[in-house]
Order: structure tokens, then sequence, then C-alpha cells
């Protein structure tokens, strides 16, 4: 083999390597001060907080993508209302996180090289005061300059996740909005 | 004491105690937050704290969890969350879990990465670092 043929099939070599790699390439994207809110407002009382330490990653690859958010962060206007959230509903001692784990299923219809607003279908487990249920909704995830912001909601019912207490259906409502909105 | 006087008397307290409720419910407890930092902080390094959640996240529940802890260690960096709050996090850099802070306010941060910190906030449980709120340089 003479330089030339020996040059030109090391070109190949490398170009065969550094196309293979790329192609297996994933990006981890990771936050630990996402955002997510809470509203089970019902007939008469605003019931409402914010948690600014949810903990979330998500692989681009595959789409597999996790949130886990602590109850005892959530912070509500009225101190009254945060600890009643704690004590009486979410029962936070014993139980004292909420997570979701699962895929973007379209995840392969986002283009990472390219900025835009892309929409999303979420399924997966979530888990809120011990018990898991298996879920599905959709969201957007956004790219500017190439770093995702994910936002999304969860429509729960209460008493799926074996929360009962006073109020429920009342001054509660029985349906709780859960929205994240993650930048990574 | 008359009929009607009894039955004013037993309106006024009705309305007394409802305004009370009403009060405390919607106004005191609105204007009154709990205070973390008036509270007797545990003192504890970042590093044993760490180790405390990884060796057995149950039983350092039990310690820690919603309770004012005061903790030092190496701040690893400084940064802003999506609210504009100060969030630090403490610890090492070798290690997968740290620390996580987020301050009560967004007041810069003196010290400078790499240099020791203490900070006194409401421990509120471990992710993937130990969760930090409300915390104050001491």
């Amino acid at each position: 083999m003479n330089l030339k043929s020996k040059l030109s099939s090391l070109i190949a070599i490398v170009l065969f390597i550094s196309l293979t790699q790329n192609a297996n390439a994933q990006n981890v994207f990771a936050t630990k001060s996402g955002q997510i809110y809470f509203n089970a407002t019902g007939a008469l009382v605003k019931i409402a907080a914010v948690n600014n330490q949810v903990d979330s990653k998500f692989v681009d690859a595959t789409g597999q993508i996790i949130f886990g958010v602590l109850i005892k962060g959530f912070k509500f206007e009225n101190q009254l209302m945060e600890d009643h959230f704690n004590e009486n509903y979410m029962e936070s001692t014993q139980y004292p996180k909420a997570d979701f784990k699962g895929y973007i299923t379209n995840i392969k219809e986002i283009n990472f090289s390219k900025d835009g607003a892309y929409p999303i279908q979420v399924e997966g487990t979530l888990t809120i005061h011990g018990v898991a249920q298996k879920t599905t909704t959709k969201g957007t995830l956004t790219l500017a300059q190439g770093k995702p912001t994910i936002v999304g909601e969860f429509n729960v019912k209460i008493k799926d996740y074996g929360i009962s207490g006073m109020y429920i259906g009342d001054k509660i409502a029985n349906q709780a909005v859960i929205k994240l909105n993650c930048k990574y | 004491m008359s009929t009607k006087n009894k039955i004013i008397i037993a309106i006024a307290l009705i309305a007394a105690i409802a305004f009370g409720v009403y009060y405390y419910v919607f106004v005191y407890s609105s204007q009154h937050r709990r205070q973390v930092q008036s509270e007797t902080g545990i003192v504890i390094t970042s590093d044993s704290l760490v180790a405390k959640y990884q060796a057995d996240e149950k039983l350092a529940n039990s310690l820690y969890l919603n309770k004012a802890v005061i903790v030092t260690g190496v701040l690893l960096s400084i940064d802003k969350n999506q609210e504009g709050k100060t969030t630090v996090v403490l610890g090492r850099s070798d290690s997968f879990s740290n620390v996580s802070v987020t301050m009560i306010s967004t007041a810069p941060i003196t010290q400078k990465v790499g240099e020791s910190i203490t900070i006194k906030g409401l421990c509120t449980g471990a992710l993937s670092d130990v969760v930090i709120t409300d915390g104050v340089v001491e």
C-alpha cells in the first residue's frame, strides 16, 4: 500500500468513527431549579403554590425524561394553607417527594440543531403521595440557542392519588392543575 | 337579662368568633410566614449531610426534613433560578450529590467559588442533591 492509499484509508476510518460516534451521541439536559405550579383553587379560595427546585433530566436521543420535586418546597402565599397542604393532604413527612418518570414519545420529531417551539407528547408514571399512576400529557419543548425549555401541564384527580381530607370538591377543587416550566 | 339581649350577645359573639377565624386564616396567615432564620438550626457540614441522605434517606429525613439547618461546605457554584433568586451549590466537585440551596433573596453572594461558606435554611429533603430553601449566609 502506498502512502496515498494509506492516507485515504486512514481518513476513511477517522470519518467512519466520527460519523458513527455522532450518530450514537446523546446529550443529557438537566436542571435543579425548574419551576412547578400547583393550583387546586375551588369555589371560594385561591389555593396555589410554586416550587422553584424541580430536579429534571432528559435525554435527547431516547426522549427519556424525569422530574422530581420535594413537597415541602411548595410555597403558598398563605402559611396556614402551606401547613395544611403538607400535614393534612400531602402528608409530606411520610411522602416527601413526587416524581414523574417517562418518555417524550415524539422526541424524533425535534430537530435539536434548529431553534423553535416543538409540540411534545409525554407518557409515563406520575407518583404523588406514594401512589403511582400512568399518565399522558402534552407540552412544548422550545429551543433557544440550542438550550431547551419544557413547558407542560398535568391535570390530576386528587382522589386518584389517595389524597383525602376535608374540603376536597368544595373549597378545594377535585382536580388540581400542575404546570411545569423547566429551563435546562 | 331579656331574651332580646341574649340574642344580641349571642349574635355579637358568633360575629366576633367568625371574624377571628377569618382574620387568622386569611389575614394573619398570609402576613406571617414561618421564620426559619429565627429557629435554632442543626449545625452540619455539607459532606456529612449528603452522606447521611445517601446512607439512609428515611433516617436522614427524620433528622433534617422540615428543620432549620446550618450547613458549612465548599461553594461549588452560584447561579440564579427562573424567578431570579440566587441559588448556590455546596459540596465537592467530585461528588454526584451535593447540597443545593435556594437563597431567600436576590442578594449577591460575597464568597467566591472554592471558598468555604455557611448557610442557614430549611431542609426540604433530597432529590439528586439535598435541597435547602430560604437560605441566608450566616
